[in-house]
């Protein structure tokens, strides 16, 4: 079974308010434990960001979201992420399929060097893509509007994507990842290597997404975690290294009147 | 730990120039009440010289607090405090504005060789307005959310006391209205010190959200 096929039957489980939850979840890396006992309810279509000093566990948290962390030789989970109540850590949950209803968007644009066309084709052609050229070229369009760099693009479609500017990029990536039509959009520090103006249209970009796609966003900037998040999560590092997560609620709450005398203290910069 | 070791000494430097500010404001009260029991114009006329200085305060105290929200981008309890600082230094603006105001009925009066009337009930009552605003600004350089919330109370007496007077003194000039010209004056003294002791009152309000981030009204 995977989860598209089980998706149908086992929203009304979740009562549909929650994309994706975990469970008591630890996360090693061979025999460290990198991740303690997290367990979190990602709100549908809203933003959470995962916030906290380096080394705290939120980008291992995050890419086990869509179990990128197979990738890395050694890693292991205990507990459970639920996405539309089936766990993707399941025998018999096919990972390529969670990536493609959970989609990533990572810290430095990177685009394949390929065209701009073939960059958003990318991901469909992967999946087994077996519609028309002009049907390849609607989704290319919707992608690129969808990350609100169509207008920039539409002229130059089979120029490189490498030799767009960083934050174009970025849209770039992001419209990649919408081609496959996730529901969840992972993005760990989509804008820290981005200008201040490149930031908002991503962060603007973001809030438009929200219509339609549950995001997950990892900050290490205060502001920006403040500016688009409807929900924050404060992960620390325990005694024993590993992350754990200190405080999760509406993000006007945690910026305003934490309940934890640490999350005061690192979001007044007092540590991290 | 070092940028915020920065993010402090750039604070106390804030803090200190409020605390400058509140005490020139302390003074202009002080004096004005003093020109008030001397019934004297000289003494009046240098509170109303030396107003502008205070608003200059003000404004390094508003250029204080853009610069520091700029470098350090303070969050939570830093930002409250330091936009907390903002309205406290507009409150003492007004206050000084009060002292001011004050002496000018003083001066008027002294100019006009009129005597002003219950003149100790008036400095009874500057003498309460001061302490509010000391107790109030006391509590505020100290965050301490238990001494803002006294203010509140002594609030009450200068309004009570303020009504207490402006009833003699309707009653003064029913029986005679040729004091009607003083009793105005007089009026217009307390009027200033009930707006002082609102003030304070503000200050002990903006104590209590930068200490605990809900707004409370005490004027109620």
């Amino acid at each position: 079974m995977t989860v598209a096929e089980i998706s149908s039957v086992t929203t009304a489980q979740t009562n549909g308010r929650y994309a994706v939850e975990l469970q008591n979840t630890h996360i090693y890396y061979g025999s460290f434990r990198a991740v303690k006992d997290v367990s979190l309810q990602i709100e549908r279509q809203r933003i959470t960001a995962f916030i906290g000093p380096s080394g705290c566990g939120k980008s291992t948290v995050l890419r086990a979201i869509n179990r990128m962390n197979d990738l890395i030789p050694g890693s292991r989970l205990e507990g459970r992420i639920l996405f539309h109540g089936k766990n993707i850590y399941d025998p018999d949950v096919d990972p390529v399929e969670v990536r493609r209803r959970i989609g990533m968007v990572f810290q430095k644009p990177n685009p394949f060097p390929k065209s701009i066309y073939d960059n958003i084709m990318f991901g469909p052609r992967i999946n087994g893509w077996r519609g028309t050229k002009a049907q390849a070229d609607e989704l290319v369009e919707r992608a690129l509007r969808g990350a609100a760099i169509w207008d920039e693009v539409k002229d130059k479609l089979h120029q490189p994507g490498t030799a767009l500017s960083g934050g174009q990029q970025q849209r770039l990536c992001i419209a990649r990842a919408l081609a496959v039509q996730p529901e969840v959009i992972l993005m760990d520090e989509p804008c820290s290597a981005l200008d201040p103006i490149s930031t908002l249209k991503i962060e603007e970009l973001m809030l438009e997404l929200r219509r339609n796609y549950t995001i997950i966003i990892v900050t290490h900037n205060m502001q920006q975690a403040s500016r688009v998040s409807d929900y924050t999560a404060f992960f620390l590092m325990d005694a024993d290294r590993a992350g754990q997560l200190v405080e999760y609620g509406p993000t006007e709450q945690i910026f305003t009147s934490p309940n934890d005398k640490r999350t005061e203290d690192y979001i007044s910069g007092r540590f991290g | 730990m070092g940028a915020h070791h920065n993010m402090a000494h750039d604070y106390e430097y804030l803090r200190h120039t409020l605390d400058a500010m509140a005490h020139r404001v302390q003074n202009a009260l002080h004096e004005s009440l003093q020109a008030l029991r001397r019934s004297d114009a000289i003494g009046a006329s240098r509170i109303i010289r030396d107003d502008p200085d205070i608003n200059a305060l003000q404004r390094d105290v508003e250029d204080l607090v853009a610069r520091f929200i700029t470098q350090w981008q303070p969050m939570l309890r830093d930002l409250r405090r330091v936009l907390a600082m903002l309205a406290v230094a507009g409150e003492l603006e007004r206050i000084g504005d009060y002292a001011k105001q004050m002496a000018g009925q003083v001066r008027r009066a002294r100019d006009a060789n009129l005597p002003l009337l219950m003149t100790s009930e008036l400095l009874e009552l500057g003498a309460l307005t001061e302490h509010i605003f000391s107790a109030s600004i006391a509590a505020f350089l100290a965050e301490d959310v238990v001494a803002a919330r006294s203010v509140a109370a002594l609030d009450d007496q200068i309004d009570a006391r303020r009504h207490a007077i402006i009833a003699a003194l309707r009653q003064a000039t029913l029986n005679d209205g040729s004091l009607f010209d003083a009793a105005i004056a007089s009026i217009e003294i307390t009027r200033a010190l009930e707006r002082v002791a609102d003030r304070a009152t503000n200050i002990a309000e903006r104590t209590i959200y930068l200490a605990t981030a809900a707004h409370e009204s005490l004027n109620e």
